[in-house]
């Protein structure tokens, strides 16, 4: 267990070493930590999905993946909220002397709330379109990438936020399956308004 | 400034989603969703309002902001997400309904879904599918809630309106109301 908190805490410092080196780098890597760029794209990106389709049939499969994903970034944050309850993990640049491109939170570090989220959405998606799926996966990666890099997250936080996101995103396209047809019913009636 | 952020942020959403719904009009063939007659154009204003409000927000002063002060937590954040969608969605529903205000005028029945958006514009679309229910037929037997049962199954089962003939359609060059500029 202590190796791999020292793996854990020798990443980040690595990682962390890259901050004011290289100007573009540091302000690319302040916009994707933000709390703001990536979800917002990602949501976007669900949002784009909606519409993505060339008859009926496919883009009732996006639009139920991008229900699942919705419901399962729900569940995921959920999951970490109550976690927290239970563990408390000090943030790395409480322990390490470390430059910073974000503001320092107050909150526990294990496990890491953006990956649960961004994980759980891309997780969604993917079970139902590949590439899709990918894209969004590579934005969440991005977006941990830049939060261990910060200073914000060890990498074993970033680990467990992101298992916990895609099992969840895993047991809610499982779970809509067998709660069939309420979810036929939702995107019935958005069809019924001439929105899915 | 906390209320400034929260403003910024439904802004930037409100535009942004106003852009993506040009995107997905002009990528999907949605007619009755575009601001243009052209798909380039619709899509080029789509791709310019999102980069636009992306590049505003996050250019116009800095964001990275704890939600203990300027910032939005993550239930803050989904709400005005949905509340900005929800905004841009009215707003290009209603501006597109009436910049389409012709097209489709002359057809009788739609496919249900997005779909009959290829053909006409939403307002019209919408009162076309409640139609049966709102002004059933003289001597039809059908209750209104009978009606309303019905298009819901259709949608429920893809099905497409029993009298929609794609074959029905004009083509652009006679479609009232367009060609005059």
């Amino acid at each position: 267990m202590d190796t791999v908190l020292a793996a854990d805490a020798m990443i980040v410092a690595v990682l962390n070493q890259g901050i004011g080196r290289w100007t573009v780098l540091d302000h690319a890597a302040y916009l994707v930590v933000s709390d703001y760029f990536i979800p917002l794209t990602i949501c976007f990106w669900m949002l784009g999905l909606w519409f993505r389709g060339d008859s009926p049939v496919s883009r009732g499969r996006h639009q139920r993946a991008v229900l699942a994903a919705a419901i399962s970034l729900g569940f995921a944050n959920l999951a970490v909220l109550i976690l927290n309850g239970f563990f408390f993990r000090e943030r790395p640049f409480v322990h390490m002397e470390l430059a910073s491109l974000f503001y320092e939170p107050t909150d526990s570090s294990f496990p890491a709330n953006p990956a649960a989220v961004a994980f759980a959405a891309a997780g969604a998606i993917w079970l139902a379109n590949r590439r899709a799926g990918a894209v969004l996966f590579l934005l969440a990666g991005l977006w941990c990438l830049a939060r261990v890099y910060s200073g914000l997250f060890y990498p074993t936080d970033i680990l467990a936020g992101a298992l916990i996101g895609a099992g969840m995103a895993w047991l809610v396209t499982a779970g809509m399956r067998r709660i069939e047809p309420v979810p036929t019913w939702v995107l019935a009636g958005a069809r019924f308004l001439h929105l899915a | 400034m906390s209320e400034s952020f929260v403003l910024d942020y439904f802004l930037l959403v409100f535009v942004a989603s106003c852009g993506l719904y040009q995107i997905a009009a002009a990528w999907n063939r949605l007619r009755g969703l575009m601001l243009f007659e052209s798909r380039g154009l619709t899509f080029v204003l789509g791709l310019v309002l999102w980069v636009g409000a992306f590049a505003w927000f996050f250019l116009s002063e800095p964001r990275n902001m704890p939600d203990t002060g300027a910032g939005l937590t993550g239930n803050e954040q989904f709400g005005y997400f949905f509340a900005g969608g929800g905004a841009g969605l009215a707003a290009t529903l209603l501006v597109t309904s009436l910049r389409n205000w012709n097209l489709g005028k002359g057809i009788d029945a739609l496919p249900t879904g997005l779909d009959a958006l290829r053909d006409t514009g939403y307002t019209r679309a919408l009162f076309r599918g409640l139609m049966p229910i709102l002004r059933p037929l003289p001597g039809d037997r059908r209750t209104a809630f009978a009606a309303l049962r019905r298009r819901f199954k259709d949608a429920t089962t893809d099905r497409t309106d029993p009298g929609y003939n794609p074959a029905q359609i004009p083509s652009p060059a006679t479609r009232p109301g367009e060609g005059d500029g």
